[in-house]
């Protein structure tokens, strides 16, 4: 008799442990693939993306840059008959992709997460110039959004300068603790 | 001193007619709003891609500097902070191990007792329509709008606990009792691209030109939005959008508060009217309402 492949459940539980969400519950019903308005652009769809995790194909998961195409509407989990939450999910594929090394496929998405959480760290709040700027120096697309920014500019929308929360060292506190605490 | 106001980062930025507009509404009505002093930005979309903790921290400081300052009842009108917040105290009080985890990282215990409203669900549920109602000084007569309520507004919907997932009327409430019309149509919660604003524009534009196509058969004078993304997205790229697909639109997309605020006898200039892309000055002033 033909001997039964063995699943690899190793990635299944990591996300579990992540996040709390058991991919195993899923039976490939694909509605959440078909709400998600990103689904068009990625290679491996949600429901895809769930069973390679069922299967435990982590580096499929890790290295593609379906994941990062999630806009976190929440579309999927909201119509999930099984009351899986993707969006947790692939928070948590993603969250274990940085943490592990990763490189992450989509460069403008990870240039936006560390600009805003820089920005957060320094001054308590997002400083909208310094972010569009920083994204621009770390995507190196200088003149992309002009078009856009300059109006917002003359409509008084844009302050020069950031506004620091007063006790931003109770913020940068916070920063530390969290990686300290995390890399335990 | 009754409700405190969690601003969030686009309040006094990029969505600067939405504070005025609210600012403008409260003062209407005589409502008691205040600032929370010295707020944290809630991490927003990057936290919650980044680190589970740090995403739950963050809203956490807020509410526990609220609570301190002796308030029960948090506004958060952006509505991704009141996402963030909420799902800060759903998942804090469900989970021990991470709220032993979050208090070690602020040193300070959670006590819990506070309530966080986004911006419509405030109107609807705290304030109630009625009292508004009253309050109309000048009816939106003539004016035909389209209610767009984007991802956040009702979803998660354990976490939003706030009107029907799929097919929302909180905001078509409000319009209709200030007197507009407003059209029902099949893509109210679809998604404009949010946090791919600046990172992804391609999405955003692709998404953002499917939702204007919709609206545009059903020929409103404008839409009525109540997220700061959703606002900037459909509003600042829509000319990028025209020249893309070779079309025209020229729709106003104007926040809740903005035509609340006018409703209820506030100028444009309190509204913030002027500072949208999009003019919407010569569709108000057709339909007789500036």
């Amino acid at each position: 008799m033909r001997e039964i492949a063995k699943i690899d459940t190793t990635f299944a539980e990591q996300i579990k442990n992540e996040c709390g969400e058991n991919v195993y519950s899923c039976y490939q019903c694909k509605k959440c693939t078909l709400g998600c308005p990103t689904a068009y652009a990625m290679r491996y769809k949600p429901h895809q993306l769930i069973e390679a995790i069922q299967l435990g194909q982590k580096d499929l998961v890790l290295k593609d840059q379906s994941i990062w195409l999630c806009l976190s509407c929440q579309t999927c989990m909201a119509r999930c008959p099984q009351n899986l939450d993707f969006v947790k999910v692939a928070d948590a594929a993603r969250i274990i992709a940085q943490r592990e090394g990763f490189k992450i496929p989509v460069p403008e998405i990870a240039a936006f997460n560390s600009s805003f959480l820089s920005l957060v760290e320094r001054f308590g709040r997002i400083y909208e110039i310094g972010l569009v700027m920083l994204i621009k120096l770390k995507t190196k697309q200088i003149m992309k959004d002009m078009a856009m920014g300059l109006p917002l500019f003359f409509k008084g929308k844009f302050s020069f300068l950031p506004h620091k929360v007063e006790n931003i060292s109770a913020v940068r506190r916070i920063f530390r603790n969290t990686k300290e605490l995390e890399q335990k | 001193m009754k409700y405190g106001l969690y601003p969030g980062c686009s309040y006094r930025g990029t969505a600067r007619e939405f504070g005025e507009s609210i600012d403008a509404t409260c003062s209407a009505l005589n409502l008691d709003v205040k600032e929370l002093e010295d707020w944290v930005c809630c991490g927003a979309s990057s936290a919650h891609n980044t680190s589970h903790l740090l995403a739950t921290v963050l809203p956490l400081h807020t509410l526990i500097s609220a609570r301190e300052a002796g308030f029960e009842k948090l506004l958060a009108p952006c509505i991704a902070c009141a996402w963030r917040l909420k799902t800060a105290i759903k998942e804090i009080e469900t989970d021990e191990k991470l709220r032993m985890k979050a208090e070690k990282v602020i040193g300070k215990k959670y006590e819990g007792g506070i309530d966080v409203f986004n911006i419509v669900e405030f109107f609807t549920k705290e304030i109630k329509l009625e009292k508004i109602k009253k309050a109309v000084k000048k009816p939106l007569k003539d004016l035909r709008v389209v209610c767009y309520y984007g991802c956040m507004l009702t979803r998660p919907p354990k976490i939003a606990n706030f009107d029907v997932v799929e097919d929302p009327r909180s905001l078509d409430n409000i319009m209709k009792i200030l007197g507009a019309e407003s059209l029902d149509w099949p893509y109210k919660t679809e998604c404009c691209g949010v946090s791919f604003a600046l990172s992804r524009t391609d999405v955003v534009i692709k998404l953002c030109h499917d939702l204007l196509e919709e609206i545009k058969k059903l020929e409103v004078d404008m839409v009525v939005v109540a997220c700061p993304l959703c606002q900037t997205n459909l509003d600042t790229r829509q000319k990028e959008i025209e020249k893309k697909y070779n079309t025209k639109y020229g729709i106003p997309i104007v926040y809740f508060t903005q035509l609340m605020g006018l409703a209820l006898g506030k100028t444009p200039e309190d509204v913030g009217l002027k500072r949208l892309t999009v003019n919407p000055f010569p569709v108000l002033k057709k339909k007789g309402i500036l």
